[in-house]
């Protein structure tokens, strides 16, 4: 039963302090929650975590939602609760961070440092997000058909009008079609 | 916290109505783009910000790359009926998502060790790195404008990948390097121009 509620704990505290890092947005967060919920924790293999990340890219709302699924799979006696628990750690500092930060975005508006912190950041976050593209890429089957369909859709992204869950769909048939 | 303007129009908006129409943008917005839906439900259909005040919010998500949608919402929710507004603004975003997920969490533990359902992950995993490669490219193509910029990606990447740092590290110690870097120096010269100024010196 302590076991029960030591992964609660781990899952509450492990999702609330990704988002405080998640802060101005989910994605430079990927490889750290990977390193907690793969490595540190063993809740979810690569493979899930990659999955996960998708479906959260499938269903309407907001991508960091997958945290939902991973909360689902580390807590198997209440997977209900896990997956309220980790949606709620996910989203509510990041909620209350953001409120402030907009009264303080406010209250500087005339302060040159407004700008420079952001142009700051930017570098880092950019550098995150790519390094999240790898941690991703480390839950995709090792096939060049696979790498195929990620050079494809990184293409059609960017030139097309496509929508994602379009891509995501024609991307499973795909799957289906050839990784079997 | 909100601002004197929204203050005054808080009159005309009801809670239960910001919060269906959140409740709804949560539920329809499919594969990003959330920025639009915003726009559509907010400025065009219920006229409660107008074009100025949603460029506002929108240029604070251009100076974060990456900010995502729910934070947009919560600001939208915050300056139209204050912290309460932000709340609703929140769950409206995350509740269909979270029913959804669960949904498929449950659908998963039933189906994930099918084949073909294994396959068609496969597909989809693929897919998902290249839709997160092609963001970053986006927000690459906006962020690098110099030298600098190039350099203190190229640092991050190294920090997580190479040295295998924790994102907070790598987040404040780049973070505060190029906020040091960028900092207001006297007059006119620009970081980016004493980049350049140290390429021609090299060649």
């Amino acid at each position: 039963m302590s076991g029960f509620a030591d992964n609660l704990l781990h899952l509450l505290w492990t999702f609330a302090q990704l988002s405080v890092l998640g802060f101005g947005g989910g994605k430079g967060i990927i490889p750290q929650m990977h390193y907690d919920a793969v490595t540190r924790y063993q809740w979810v293999t690569s493979q899930q975590f990659t999955q996960f990340y998708t479906i959260g890219k499938l269903v309407p709302g907001p991508t960091t939602i997958f945290a939902a699924l991973v909360g689902y799979a580390a807590i198997p006696g209440r997977p209900l609760l896990g997956a309220t628990v980790a949606t709620i750690a996910m989203f509510v500092p990041s909620s209350a961070i953001m409120v402030a930060f907009d009264a303080l975005w406010v209250r500087f508006q005339a302060s040159p440092w407004r700008v420079i912190i952001a142009q700051g950041l930017a570098p880092a976050i950019v550098g995150l997000v790519w390094s999240s593209v790898w941690t991703i890429a480390r839950g995709v089957a090792v096939s060049w058909v696979a790498y195929a369909v990620a050079a494809v859709v990184t293409v059609l992204m960017l030139r097309t009008k496509l929508s994602t869950p379009v891509l995501i769909l024609l991307s499973g048939v795909v799957g289906v079609a050839a990784l079997r | 916290m909100a601002e004197a303007t929204a203050a005054a129009k808080s009159k005309t908006v009801s809670t239960l109505e910001l919060f269906g129409v959140f409740l709804q943008i949560g539920a329809t917005s499919f594969g990003g783009g959330v920025v639009a839906y915003l726009r559509n439900a907010l400025v065009k259909n219920k006229h409660w910000l107008d074009d100025t005040e949603f460029l506002e919010l929108n240029s604070l998500s251009n100076t974060l790359p990456g900010l995502n949608a729910t934070n947009m919402a919560i600001l939208a929710g915050d300056r139209l009926r204050g912290t309460l507004g932000a709340v609703l603004a929140m769950i409206g975003m995350c509740l269909p998502a979270l029913i959804l997920m669960t949904a498929a969490g449950i659908a998963y533990g039933m189906n994930g060790n099918r084949p073909i359902v294994t396959a068609a992950l496969h597909g989809v995993a693929a897919a998902a790195t290249g839709l997160i490669a092609a963001t970053w490219f986006q927000i690459g193509k906006k962020t690098v404008k110099g030298f600098w910029d190039a350099f203190f990606i190229l640092a991050a990447v190294l920090g997580i990948n190479h040295f295998k740092l924790s994102v907070p590290v790598v987040l404040l110690s780049v973070g505060a390097l190029a906020i040091f870097a960028y900092r207001p120096v006297k007059k006119t010269d620009r970081p980016h121009e004493d980049s350049h100024a140290w390429i021609r010196f090299l060649q």
